[in-house]
């Protein structure tokens, strides 16, 4: 790749990062706009399905090339969709194992991002499994990792910037400290099985269809 | 009676076994986006991308 591509690339990369990240923002300011009511209401159920389906449009548009070609391909090779299994079982035993070391070493339980969105899920459990399933898997592999991975060539910094860039902003909303750090781990390992995924592959429906299995699962055992 | 409070103490216990085991499991894959402190996500920001920026112009070669 050129340097001309790859400053493109940047730009792309840094724009789909920026609107992420404030897309809830600008949301917000046109619901408040409009007048919308500040309770949770049928009407707001709707305007944030609407708003946050056209985030992942545009993120769709923007990689179309990319995600067509990776789809086509994703369902012709059968090995592709047995991979999505096992780093699903890898995500499994390798969060249990850091969750394991956060409650019993540190007596760290759930953190305030695991926290909130199991009180999201509280008072509207449709809306959290969406997001969960459909939402997050999509536009959180295209942010936190085809955005990373048009810029960096070399797998092994991929991998860690990456997992640094996703952990650190499952804290970042909240109050940093060294308990919300050490809770980053799970996040951390997440992130680097999800990305080692993509890099082998070479194909983002793998790291997509994994995190759409494991929040599945791990929805479904959390809210039995 | 003996029999109900083994009933109670049993449902107790599992219940604090699968609470045990959800949070062990847990961690979903995603971001609550529950901003309440926005100073922490710009500063997050910024360094990504300044890191992607220097790593865009000293280039990176496989």
């Amino acid at each position: 790749m050129n340097k001309a591509d790859l400053g493109k690339n940047c730009l792309i990369s840094i724009s789909v990062i920026l609107l992420y990240f404030f897309w809830p923002t600008i949301l917000k300011a046109f619901w408040e706009t409009f007048g919308g009511s500040s309770t949770v209401t049928l009407g707001m159920f709707i305007y944030n399905l609407v708003g946050y389906a056209i985030l992942v449009g545009i993120l769709i548009a923007i990689y179309h090339k990319s995600l067509k070609e990776n789809w086509i391909r994703f369902w012709k090779d059968r090995k592709k969709i047995v991979s999505i299994l096992k780093y699903t079982a890898i995500l499994f035993v390798g969060v249990l194992i850091c969750n394991s070391i956060l409650k019993y070493i540190f007596d760290i339980g759930v953190t305030q991002n695991e926290a909130d969105l199991l009180g999201q899920f509280e008072k509207s459990p449709i809306w959290i499994l969406l997001m969960v399933t459909i939402y997050y898997p999509i536009v959180e592999v295209i942010v936190f990792q085809k955005t990373i991975r048009q810029v960096i060539q070399k797998p092994w910094i991929f991998i860690l910037i990456s997992s640094l860039f996703f952990g650190y902003f499952n804290i970042a909303f909240s109050k940093i400290t060294l308990e919300a750090l050490l809770g980053t781990l799970p996040y951390l390992f997440l992130n680097a099985v999800l990305a080692f995924s993509y890099y082998k592959s070479d194909n983002i429906m793998v790291p997509i269809g994994t995190k759409m299995l494991y929040n599945l699962i791990v929805t479904m055992i959390s809210f039995l | 009676m003996q029999l109900e409070m083994f009933q109670r103490g049993a449902l107790k216990m599992l219940d604090s076994k699968l609470e045990s085991l959800t949070v062990q499991v847990g961690a979903i894959a995603g971001n609550a986006n529950n901003a309440t402190n926005l100073n922490y996500v710009i500063i997050g920001l910024v360094v990504v991308i300044i890191v992607l920026i220097i790593i865009t112009l000293l280039g990176n070669k496989k």
